[in-house]
């Protein structure tokens, strides 16, 4: 009932701010005020913060589209091939800043609005470019401005009163993991249990970004507060992965009572519960008090009756449990900032830079984005000088348009997307023919627009008919082409119709050059993709150089391998299923399992600080061997080409292998360990029990791969 | 003598053949490649988007040659 409510109040906003934006555009003379309308249309978001933030996006994009098109217009006004390689290297330059930026829509729209400046110009004159500029910045701002207002006075939504909700619903989810994770390591639990509630946490850490950002632009306590909560997103963030660091610790403790060597065991597992308890209670009102780290023991007896293996595998959930603890710290610290004065508690804590935003690298998507826009301009333009195709000028724009929006989401249907937007264009022709010839004033086309934007918008509320509603909106504002002296042509109207389908069709078969942009071909390329960046982080990782050169490179890293873990669910849920085997969803659910799990499994070992590396001869060359194990299964992975066969044989392998190491090992640290003092001894235990977990984690992708129909999945298809 | 293509009159709206003839081939070859594909014949291709579009032009041209006449 609430969710309708909301609906039918954004919905109402969005219809009301468009007829107001064309009446306005209409009322001053401006040509095209259908641009306003189209601006209403894209940034009418359901909060304050957000709508204001894209509004931002729209108008800087919108001004910098304008200034590289009037440039290259002025550089080459008689020199049609490189007034073309401009625009595509200017729009392959936006396509591939998608791929990287934060500003997604900033790049988006100059690319886009630099190709619609730059055709204005053609059969016109210079002037007529500057004018056309200038009208879609102000036409523009029309728009942001209308919207701005009604959703500021009419019905307001805040992104600001959202956020401690999003925060206390991250802490439970949090609360429930550590829960579990505890039931599991005393005997109690299940681990699927502890599974299956990860990804929730991803999912609302995410949320909690995007509302932070939206906040930050709508309320000036939270702007002021920013960098506290920047900070605790990072602890939050850090907190969810020590979580899942630990988790990965645990398949190695099977046969173990841990509550042997760690006796407080229950006692931290009350007082952990308890924190995270007044943790929530915090968002409510109530107080968050100073708290002494929990002190954690290690039984050194019992631990000296266990195999070296047994031991690593105490020692390394050990200190996951203690990075958790001091996390949950760190998390009161950033939560006690925010809820209480500031001033008190700047020493206490963790600078900015303990939680660093990773950029972006550029991989081979962001290059073929780059490819790919230059080669929409260059296809539109060539097809517009040979064939002057429906719709002329308008065609190349479409083109570039359309590539532009599929590089912004990446797994775009193309047959579903044109089909929604014939049918907008069926809604349009009917408008178009039936109706709006009959209306003389605007108060009649006033109501039309609100009518019917209001109409489509409720109806395509839901997140996922995001792409249903642009396509029921736009082609009616584009191709009824609403001007202040209306005038109504029946074949205008279809050329631009069908220069709007063929740019779809075009954009398309662009999606298949170089290499097909299918979902289960995409899957299979990055997952390759993501075993050679595991296969560069592990041998990053033993060979790093000592601390004091700077993690950087490493943190890339390992953000490189979660961008391509996000990627690869992101196709797999954009496969179509329906022609492929009977449980392809659940087996390509499990792989996906795996490969996140076999990250962290890295990230495990690659927690082992580097100066306490340094192994006693015996001990190294096991490791050694151990490397070249590993490292010959990811090459594997990353760059033959996979069949149930091979996998099976590498399954084998890799188990014989484990089995192998596991004994030589055994035996190397029990020759060794006289050798080695305290610290140095609990640095190799997690050593030893970083490789063990990414091991074991590669033998269970490697189980799941052997029954994975690969063959069926790299088929042919249309 | 050969029937020439001439407009295709629908409800008074006289369109060019070749775009009905284009839009009626580029559904005929949608229905055929959905069906190549549920049957896995889809496999034997080595580029199937070629192929789509292969088909998608001849089947324009039978549609224009032999359904849409003067």
């Amino acid at each position: 009932m609430l969710q309708r409510s909301l609906a039918a109040k954004e919905s109402i906003k969005t219809g009301l701010a468009m007829s107001l934006a064309c009446g306005c555009a209409m009322a001053l003379g401006w040509s095209n005020p259908y641009w306003a309308c189209i601006a209403v249309a894209v940034v009418s978001l359901p909060t304050v913060g957000e709508t204001f933030k894209k509004c931002l996006q729209r108008l800087l994009g919108t001004f910098v589209g304008g200034v590289v098109a009037l440039a290259v217009i002025a550089l080459f006004p008689q020199e049609r091939w490189a007034c073309i390689a401009c625009l595509a290297l200017y729009l392959g330059i936006c396509a591939f800043k998608i791929t990287r930026s934060k500003a997604v829509y900033f790049w988006f729209l100059s690319g886009y609005v630099s190709l619609l400046i730059a055709v204005a110009i053609i059969g016109t004159s210079a002037e007529h470019a500057f004018y056309t500029a200038v009208l879609r910045m102000q036409e523009t701002g029309l728009g942001i401005l209308v919207y701005a207002l009604v959703s500021v006075f009419l019905w307001p939504q805040h992104s600001s009163r959202d956020l401690d909700a999003t925060v206390k619903s991250l802490l439970a989810v949090q609360a429930k993991i550590l829960h579990l994770s505890f039931s599991l390591l005393r005997g109690n639990g299940q681990e699927e249990a502890v599974g299956s509630w990860l990804p929730l946490g991803d999912q609302l850490l995410n949320q909690l970004k995007r509302r932070l950002d939206a906040s930050e632009m709508e309320q000036f306590e939270i702007r002021e507060l920013r960098g506290y909560w920047q900070r605790l997103h990072g602890a939050l963030q850090a907190m969810l992965s020590s979580m899942r660091l630990w988790h990965e610790s645990f398949p190695e403790l099977r046969h173990l009572d841990l509550e042997r060597f760690v006796p407080d065991l229950a006692q931290v597992h009350e007082a952990m519960e308890g924190r995270f308890s007044r943790l929530q209670d915090s968002l409510e009102g109530g107080n968050l008090g100073e708290e002494p780290p929990l002190t954690l023991h290690l039984e050194q007896q019992q631990l000296a009756s266990l195999s070296h293996l047994e031991r690593a595998a105490v020692l390394t959930t050990f200190a996951a449990l203690q990075r958790v603890e001091a996390d949950s710290r760190t998390l009161l610290a950033c939560l006690r900032a925010i809820k209480e004065p500031p001033r008190r508690h700047k020493s206490v804590l963790p600078p900015e830079s303990a939680f660093p935003e990773i950029k972006r690298r550029a991989d081979a998507d962001s290059l073929l984005a780059l490819f790919r826009g230059m080669l929409s301009v260059w296809l539109g333009s060539l097809i517009w000088i040979f064939v002057d195709p429906p719709g002329h000028l308008a065609f190349v724009v479409f083109v570039g348009l359309f590539t532009l929006m599929g590089i912004m989401a990446p797994q775009m249907d193309w047959r579903k997307f044109l089909v929604v937007n014939l049918i907008g264009v069926v809604f349009a022709a009917f408008l178009y023919v039936f109706i709006m010839p009959g209306l003389s004033r605007y108060a009649g086309l006033a109501l039309l627009i609100f009518v019917f934007i209001t109409t489509i918008t409720y109806v395509s509320w839901r997140p996922r008919l995001a792409a249903l509603r642009l396509a029921g909106v736009v082609p009616f504002i584009m191709m009824t082409n609403l001007q202040n002296q209306q005038t109504y042509d029946f074949a205008s109207f279809v050329n631009n119709s069908a220069a709007m389908v063929a740019g779809i069709l075009i954009t398309a078969a662009i999606f298949q050059v170089p290499i097909s942009s299918k979902p289960e071909k995409m899957l299979l390329r990055v997952m390759a993709r993501f075993f050679r960046q595991a296969e560069g982080y592990l041998t990053s990782v033993r060979g790093r150089p000592a601390a004091g050169a700077g993690k950087e490179p490493l943190e890339a890293q390992w953000a490189a391998m979660q961008l391509s873990v996000g990627k690869i669910g992101g196709w797999a849920n954009s496969v179509d299923y329906a022609v492929l085997q009977a449980g392809a969803k659940n087996a390509v659910g499990a792989l996906v399992g795996s490969l996140h799990s076999i990250a962290y499994c890295f990230r495990l070992l690659a927690s082992v600080p580097p100066e306490n590396r340094a192994c006693p001869g015996g001990i190294d060359q096991d490791f050694q061997a151990w490397d070249g194990v590993l490292l010959n299964a990811l090459r594997q992975w990353a760059y033959a080409v996979r069949d149930q066969e091979a996998e099976t044989r590498l399954h084998e392998s890799l188990s014989q292998a484990y089995a192998a190491i596991e004994q030589a090992i055994e035996a190397a640290f029990e020759a060794g360990s006289d050798q080695m003092d305290d610290q140095h001894a609990a640095a190799l235990y997690g050593l030893l029990g970083g490789y063990r977990g990414v091991h074991r984690a590669l033998i269970h992708h490697a189980a799941l791969a052997a029954d994975f129909d690969w063959a069926r999945w790299r088929e042919s298809r249309f | 003598m050969l029937a020439a293509p001439c407009e295709v009159n629908i409800g008074g709206i006289y369109m060019p053949p070749l775009l009905v003839a284009g839009v009626l081939g580029l559904l005929l070859t949608y229905g055929v490649a959905k069906k190549l594909t549920r049957l896995r014949w889809s496999r034997y291709f080595a580029a199937p988007p070629l192929v789509f579009v292969a088909l998608v032009i001849i089947f324009t041209g039978l549609i224009e040659t032999f359904v849409i006449t003067g």
